[in-house]
């Protein structure tokens, strides 16, 4: 491009103060045409607050400093003012309208009309046109809902750039997507950064930052702390600069002998999910599950707490062939689930982190028929200390605090219970990197002292660095088992994709 | 944080707004007419809402627990008619057995279907509501039912009192102190206030969500029979149509108690303050000798407004 050093959008000195807190002070941020920005920061940072302000969400504070945009100042007073001036903000939850078209979805709000009525025909060839820019397979007439998340997030994307998107911002897009999704995302990223379209890209995960910025922009306290050439560094670069501290060792594995079998699998099979699944998981032992999503792993583990039902197969607790028929079963049986929806399944939301730490053991905590209310404010110090929970009080909305806070809450509210199995089910999704580096360690402390430990993920770093032992799946089926050095990232590439190809031959 | 004097006094009228609403109706009638605030009306009022906040307390606990119950009205009827008629032929303490035995079924019924098969509270207990008039018709044939004779003991459930305070007061009272109790102190309580607000994560939790809001359903009937039985020994007489309406009554007192629309909140107290707004309201018109249709005018007025400022709240919350 001839205007690559220019810059398309330049904000100043923004300050944003919300009641009691002050979430932006004196952000900057400059962004050249055709360049990949990668925003970083712990969450709470600033990043989504400077994106918002940017994109009329939210205001920016009077005595900020101003946004150029192509050279011009701007004041958006909401993010359509914004879409509309091609500034495409797009949100880890998707917001599009699940039971519309494609076609129908890009052109929200603007849809082509003729004699008062809407043109279909112009409609679903101007998006074939935005389709096959992106190289995005779906048919304009598909409905959103039948496609998977990685093509619904290409739509949302496609919605920018049907309205000539000159700024795009991806808010964690990856956050549910495969590796070949990422990949896929990736390359479209970098179709439109040839473009000439300028791309913040908010993301939590390293390896992704390296692989698609051209320039790393570091959050700390709502100020900028670190600005670099991605080219020119390292990962502890930025780490430091987040943190204001360096990691010392990303993952922590455990180290302990393993023991005697808690939980053995054999031949689960539940029709069109997974088929003939054996496997068993130890005590002091950290069993990962590496595969894409939609493989079949959460429905396996669900089956395992009881929440689906097997068509055939046995499980084994304790040596004891298990009859666990629901949820409460699998919770008088020491199996403690965290799930892969920490806000749909995992939290009560609107009640206090102390209700949602204490949840589980309720019905232990009766004296005389009522619920000490007083244990559970015991409880809550407990695991506030013991796994340094940030939270203003007890009594805080758990809705309030970040993700990776959150996801303390929610395995210390297993942790109460003293399970013999428990089972994380993508653990750091969303999370920041220190609270993130702080569960991987919690989950190896809990192998060494003697609990059994499943961990679902798709993150292949993590699964490396947590796991004793791999089990791949792919489309349902077990493909393979590493330990020890088995455990290489081509290994467990070949794994969940050996099978795939082989099947549609 | 610590707030400051004005500021906690602030909060404290935003929390208790509903009490301090419900003393200025009472005042704003009291001005109205010399007779409404004499002890004899305002005994009246508590015997006319006892039923209400009877059933308001079951209810609570289905709202909380995230469903609605429009079946309590029909249920009411069913109740009264089956008491008074069963009352003569079996005698007072049968008929009253039954009458809850009644109230039960007909909760298990909605709370298995809503419970387990995961059905549209609002559908389910619509449709019960027709299935219940249906019964009470076919119970009686059409007919109202009185009590042979009127000077029984059963009577004296409704009419009767001690030191000045009628028996269904303190019925209501009793209850109240239960269903309180019941939802702050178990965990029962704990897990209908969980299972509102997030059935899922209760669920993946450990707790049996399903049983919970089968059982909000039977708690729901239960104390519709124990209102039933109150309402039916006050006349010694039932008659088909007698619960018409008291549905509304009941869920616009829930809902004025400030019982979350969408469940997970709600305090059986505070039910108790919204019921007691609709009785001095239902009271007040007559007294001031307006017409009675333009009390139905008011509460709709009143359930509109409060659950606007409900939703008003919650949306200031979701955006903080």
């Amino acid at each position: 491009m001839s205007n690559t050093n220019e810059f398309v959008l330049e904000m100043k000195n923004i300050n944003k103060t919300f009641p009691g807190v002050k979430a932006l002070n004196g952000a900057c941020l400059d962004l050249r045409y055709g360049e990949v920005l990668a925003l970083c920061g712990e969450n709470g940072a600033g990043k989504s607050t400077l994106m918002k302000c940017l994109s009329g969400v939210y205001q920016p504070d009077a005595d900020s400093g101003e946004i150029l945009y192509q050279g011009k100042a701007v004041h958006y007073n909401s993010p359509i003012e914004a879409k509309k001036d091609g500034i495409v903000l797009i949100f880890q939850e998707l917001s599009l309208v699940m039971d519309l078209s494609v076609a129908e979805n890009i052109y929200l709000g603007s849809l082509p009309m003729k004699h008062g009525r809407v043109d279909w025909k112009k409609l679903n060839s101007d998006t074939q046109v935005v389709l096959d820019k992106l190289g995005c397979p779906a048919s304009p007439k598909d409905t959103i809902s039948s496609l998977p998340i990685a093509q619904q997030q290409m739509i949302e994307i496609a919605r920018g750039i049907a309205l000539g998107a000159k700024v795009l911002i991806l808010d964690e897009p990856t956050s549910s997507l495969t590796e070949r999704e990422k990949n896929y995302l990736f390359d479209i990223i970098r179709k439109l950064q040839s473009e000439g379209v300028g791309i913040v890209y908010i993301s939590h995960k390293m390896d992704e930052i390296f692989e698609i910025s051209d320039r790393v922009l570091v959050f700390r306290d709502g100020q900028p702390t670190g600005k670099f050439n991605t080219k020119e560094i390292v990962l502890d670069d930025i780490v430091q600069a987040m943190i204001g501290r360096t990691l010392d060792g990303y993952f922590h594995k455990c180290q302990a002998e393993p023991g005697e079998e808690v939980l053995r699998v054999e031949g689960l099979s539940l029709r069109g999910v997974y088929k003939d699944i054996s496997f068993n998981v130890r005590r002091r032992e950290v069993v990962g599950f590496y595969g894409l999503v939609g493989a079949g792993r959460s429905e396996i583990m669900e089956t395992i707490f009881g929440v689906r039902k097997p068509d055939a197969g046995t499980i084994y607790m304790n040596g004891q062939k298990s009859n666990i028929r629901n949820s409460v079963d699998a919770v008088r049986n020491k199996i403690g689930f965290v799930t892969e929806n920490r806000k749909e399944q995992g939290l009560v939301l609107d009640k206090s982190c102390r209700e949602n730490i204490a949840l589980a053991k309720l019905p232990w905590l009766q004296k005389h028929g009522f619920v000490d209310e007083k244990v559970t404010y015991d409880i809550y110090n407990e695991y506030h200390d013991k796994m340094r929970i940030s939270s203003p009080s007890s009594e805080q909305e758990i809705v309030y605090l970040s993700g990776g806070n959150q996801q303390k809450v929610v395995i210390g509210k297993w942790l109460t219970l003293a399970p013999d199995l428990l089972i994380l089910d993508e653990p750091t999704r969303g999370i920041d990197v220190g609270s993130k580096s702080e569960i991987h360690k919690l989950i190896a402390e809990l192998a060494e002292s003697g609990m059994a430990v499943i961990v679902i993920s798709s993150e292949m770093p993590e699964i490396m660095g947590v796991s004793n032992r791999i089990y791949t799946i792919a489309q349902g089926l077990i493909t393979d088992e590493f330990a020890g050095d088995e455990i290489t990232e081509e290994n467990l590439i070949k794994a969940i994709t050996i099978t795939e190809s082989a099947k549609r031959a | 944080m610590s707030l400051s004097r004005k500021e906690r006094t602030a909060l404290i009228l935003k929390n208790q707004a509903i009490v301090v609403a419900m003393f200025a109706v009472f005042l704003v009638f009291a001005l109205l007419s010399p007779q409404f605030s004499t002890r004899d009306n305002v005994i009246l009022i508590f015997r006319q809402v006892a039923t209400i906040a009877v059933m308001g307390c079951g209810m609570s606990f289905v709202i909380i627990g995230g469903n609605f119950d429009l079946s309590v009205g029909s249920l009411l009827s069913l109740c009264c008619v089956m008491c008074i008629s069963l009352h003569d032929t079996l005698g007072p303490i049968p008929a009253i057995l039954i009458t809850v035995v009644v109230g039960i079924a007909s909760g298990m019924v909605c709370g298995f279907l809503v419970g387990y098969l995961r059905l549209n509270s609002m559908i389910v207990t619509l449709g019960m509501m027709n299935v219940l008039q249906a019964l009470t018709l076919m119970f009686t044939g059409g007919s109202s039912v009185t009590l042979m004779n009127q000077k029984v003991w059963f009577t004296q459930i409704g009419k009767g009192s001690i030191a000045g305070i009628p028996y269904v007061t303190i019925i209501m009272i009793v209850c109240i102190a239960l269903y309180a109790i019941l939802l702050n102190k178990t965990v029962f309580g704990h897990h209908v206030l969980a299972v509102g607000s997030n059935d899922e994560a209760c669920r993946y939790s450990g707790i049996n969500d399903k049983k919970v809001v089968l059982q909000t359903f039977v708690l729901s009937g239960v104390s519709t029979a124990v209102g039933a039985i109150m309402l039916c020994s006050r006349g010694g007489a039932a008659q088909n149509t007698m619960g018409q309406g008291y549905e509304f009554d009941v869920i616009t007192g829930v809902i004025l108690g400030g019982a979350n629309l969408n469940g997970g909140s709600g305090s059986i107290l505070k039910t108790l303050v919204g019921v007691m707004i609709i009785g001095i309201l239902k009271n007040g018109f007559v007294i001031i000798g307006l017409p009675y249709y333009l009390q139905w005018l008011a509460q709709c007025l009143i359930i509109l407004l409060a659950v606007w400022i409900s939703i008003k709240s919650a949306r200031k919350k979701a955006l903080a």
